[in-house]
């Protein structure tokens, strides 16, 4: 048994064209050292909307990271595929189509918060649209740390930059492997909201990774719950909630089920009561 | 004392030189002092020394440094550009990276004195007084060669995987990646191995012309003054070099913290 395809109300004209995430039979082997290999993802299938918020949650090791670093043309699948829109991840490359955050920040430490956020204008060859890159200094609340280098920055604030750089070139696709997850508690609550509140604005199809199973549903609009070793999909959870999410919800007894849902997907039946938050 | 606070750097600079000059001064008027009947001693005090030193003036010793300076920056610009050349076949060819060592560490397990030897038959020393010698050049640039290419190799893998992920998602390939990430990450190693170099240089040039065929030199110099028991001029000579090499060392931490500017401010 493989994943469940969901394709929520829209079976129509959208679907059939190829937009949104098209993920089938996707398989990842990776070659170890002395002749072992190791089996990252076996078999998926996911297939979401253009514009959707979709979240992988799952256990360290179930591969969910690779599924990520396979849209993003860094891996190579071993067999299957996987499209946006109907375009390989090559093409989305090479039309700049991707934006991508890690949960490390990647910033280069020679440059200004204003000269990281251009960055990607200048690697993919195309003149810099300074008032945008201005807009988006205010979208994630940098305004008066333009020049400032990322060693000058707390945690979260570089994980503020790195969304902004993720977002600058207007991608149709939001790639995010735990962008928040080396970052406390409170600083990765804040900084939801603002994900959330920055993906109203600027949307796109977006790819989650994360272990945080509060967070996976709160943001999300499906959550696709993984095993590990080999991973694969287990199942994925609607998430029905009305948009625009408030911290408010995050109390409600549908976001609890929800929540406990996921939980008894992840550990079975014998996984800690409520799941709790990450 | 001030409890669990570090001295600062300038302070522990005075603290050491202070330490160091008074420690010899002790022994210059204790364990070497001039025997029954002569005025020779291998050891003279600090004072002697400077007094000799002013008296002779700067001048007169400027004549031989500077040509064992001009050896050692020769030595200098072409073992660290024979090095990075060789450390960045590496970016093209990444396999490479072990012959890459093999040949630097080659480099560095020779003895000196043998390769001095042989070099002073085959390249020969000063064509004429006041030259550099080109055994003195060649040991300078071999001096120089490992510790540079093993800083170039550090470099060029300091780079952070993220940021050429991130570069390559934007489209950017591997000549890309070169450009924004992996030249300026590699930067701050290659700085510091030019920066040990610089004392190196100095050394093997001296160590060449410890091998002869040069007339005006500090290593002839040295030869000479020990020769002639002139123990104060030995120390002088000696006291120079240190500075030498000191205030060149310095100069290329100041040029690194001006092109990494990044990294000052960062954990010592």
């Amino acid at each position: 048994m493989t994943a469940p395809t969901t394709t929520p109300t829209s079976e129509g004209a959208g679907a059939r064209s190829g937009t949104g995430l098209r993920i089938t039979g996707l398989s990842k082997t990776f070659k170890g050292s002395r002749g072992r290999s190791v089996q990252a993802l076996q078999d998926t299938d996911l297939h979401t909307d253009q514009g959707s918020f979709l979240a992988l949650l799952g256990p360290s090791g179930c591969g969910k990271s690779t599924i990520l670093r396979i849209l993003a043309d860094l891996e190579t699948p071993t067999t299957g595929q996987a499209l946006v829109d109907g375009k390989t991840p090559r093409e989305l490359r090479r039309d700049s189509e991707l934006g991508i955050a890690f949960q490390d920040h990647a910033l280069l430490p020679w440059r200004s918060v204003e000269k990281n956020i251009r960055l990607p204008f200048e690697v993919a060859g195309k003149p810099v649209d300074a008032a945008y890159v201005d807009e988006l200094i205010d979208l994630v609340g940098l305004r008066g740390f333009e020049g400032a280098k990322p060693a000058q920055l707390s945690g979260g604030m570089r994980q503020r930059v790195s969304i902004a750089r993720a977002l600058v070139l207007k991608p149709s696709v939001l790639l995010l492997d735990e962008p928040f997850g080396a970052l406390d508690d409170m600083t990765r609550q804040n900084l939801n909201l603002e994900l959330l509140r920055i993906w109203t604005e600027k949307p796109a199809t977006t790819l989650l990774v994360t272990h945080g199973i509060a967070e996976a549903i709160f943001l999300s609009d499906q959550v696709a719950v993984m095993s590990a070793r080999p991973g694969r999909v287990k199942e994925i959870i609607e998430v029905d909630l009305p948009r625009p999410r408030t911290p408010e919800m995050m109390r409600t007894p549908e976001f609890h089920a929800l929540v406990d849902r996921a939980s008894e997907i992840l550990f079975g039946d014998a996984g800690p009561a409520g799941g709790g938050g990450h | 004392m001030v409890g669990e606070r570090r001295v600062p750097g300038w302070l522990a600079g005075i603290i050491g030189t202070v330490v160091l000059v008074g420690a010899w001064w002790l022994l210059s008027a204790t364990a070497f002092t001039p025997a029954a009947g002569t005025d020779f001693t291998p050891v003279p005090s600090p004072f002697a020394v400077v007094r000799t030193l002013l008296a002779d003036g700067f001048a007169s010793y400027w004549t031989f440094f500077s040509v064992t300076l001009t050896e050692a920056a020769w030595g200098f610009l072409w073992g660290n550009l024979l090095a990075l050349l060789l450390a960045s076949t590496v970016l093209v060819l990444p396999q490479l990276e072990t012959v890459v060592t093999q040949v630097a560490v080659v480099s560095y397990c020779l003895p000196l004195v043998a390769v001095g030897g042989i070099a002073i038959v085959v390249l020969g020393g000063a064509d004429q007084p006041g030259d550099p010698s080109t055994t003195a050049v060649f040991l300078a640039a071999l001096s120089v060669f490992f510790t540079t290419v093993v800083g170039a190799l550090l470099g060029f893998k300091a780079a952070d995987a993220a940021a050429l992920d991130v570069v390559s998602v934007y489209g950017g390939g591997r000549f890309t990646q070169l450009r924004k990430v992996r030249l300026v990450a590699a930067l701050p190693a290659i700085l510091n191995a030019l920066q040990i170099a610089v004392p190196t240089s100095f050394l093997g040039a001296v160590l060449g012309e410890y091998m002869g065929a040069t007339d005006r030199s500090v290593g002839i110099t040295l030869i000479r003054l020990q020769g002639n028991l002139d123990a104060e001029r030995v120390w002088a000579v000696f006291l120079l070099c240190a500075l030498v090499a000191m205030l060149g060392y310095a100069a290329l931490g100041l040029v690194s913290r001006l092109l990494t500017p990044w990294l000052s401010g960062r954990a010592s």
